[in-house]
């Protein structure tokens, strides 16, 4: 994929900005929100070929903007990372077919190699 | 799908532990299903190649090799297949491998039976959906393929 699309959801302006640049660096198209109502308000407007959100964000979480993206959009991949994880967090994002689960500190390559095994077409990596 | 339907699923048990083997068969089998049992990951890797099961119940510690080390290979023999885990000690770490190792739920032992009733027939759902679809598509490639056999055999 050429310049594969993400939407990043995070309340925290700091990891907006850093994975910003970083899937600019890369060569995405990446557009950031700083809530689950706004990111369901990009994808009524924009294709997206991966969702990346954080977990813990005031009104709307994770896990509720999950269910919203499963109804409208249940081919978009969505990745979840939080600094709060939790075997019960874990177990609803696999029941809720999250694509993965990356806890918060990560490296930012990690991260980046996860995300992009989610990408249409790609061999999806197994740890 | 109707409820019977789901309950028609071939359920696969597989935990080292006699008693839990058997109070899960005779509680899914009560409920409808055809149930076997295994005690190890060599006898449920030989048992998936066998049989088409549409569920697994999978401990994550057997005897001679975990649960999460052979979820791949059991999904590469029955990509269908919809597997639970079940885990007496759970870690964020567990559930992680087991999301991207292909497992559709995730259960921590002591369960209630009602939570395990619900996870069984979701995931026999979810099989019936992607065998349906397999089929679905199998016969798109037929028609396809006799489409494009129909205008060889015209040129």
């Amino acid at each position: 994929m050429e310049h594969p699309s993400i939407l990043v959801v995070d309340d925290e302006l700091l990891i907006r900005d850093l994975l910003y640049d970083f899937f600019q660096d890369q060569g995405w198209d990446i557009t950031v929100a700083e809530s689950g109502e706004k990111a369901l308000e990009i994808l009524q407007k924009k294709k997206v070929d991966v969702l990346l959100t954080d977990l813990r964000m005031p009104v709307m979480d994770g896990m509720a903007l999950t269910g919203r993206v499963r109804k409208s959009f249940p081919d978009i991949p969505v990745v979840i990372m939080t600094g709060y994880p939790s075997v019960e967090s874990a177990v609803s994002a696999l029941r809720n077919k999250v694509a993965d689960y990356i806890t918060k500190p990560f490296n930012v390559n990690e991260l980046y190699k996860r995300v992009e095994s989610h990408l249409p077409g790609e061999e999806e990596e197994t740890v | 799908m109707s409820t019977a339907d789901a309950m028609r699923a071939r359920v696969l048990v597989t935990d080292d532990e006699a008693g839990i083997r058997n109070d899960l068969s005779d509680y899914l089998s009560h409920l409808g299903y055809h149930v076997s049992v295994a005690d190890d990951a060599g006898s449920t890797l030989s048992q998936v190649t066998e049989t088409a099961y549409g569920v697994l119940l999978l401990d994550d510690i057997l005897p001679d090799e975990s649960g999460l080390e052979i979820l791949p290979r059991l999904l590469d023999i029955r990509p269908s297949m919809s597997v639970i885990v079940m885990t007496g000690c759970p870690t964020v770490k567990s559930v992680i491998k087991a999301m991207r190792r292909g497992a559709c739920d995730f259960v921590v032992k002591p369960f209630e039976l009602d939570e395990l009733k619900t996870a069984v027939y979701r995931a026999a759902q979810r099989n019936q959906r992607l065998v349906d679809e397999a089929f679905r598509n199998c016969k798109d490639t037929t028609r396809d393929s006799g489409t494009v056999m129909n205008s060889v055999s015209q040129d």
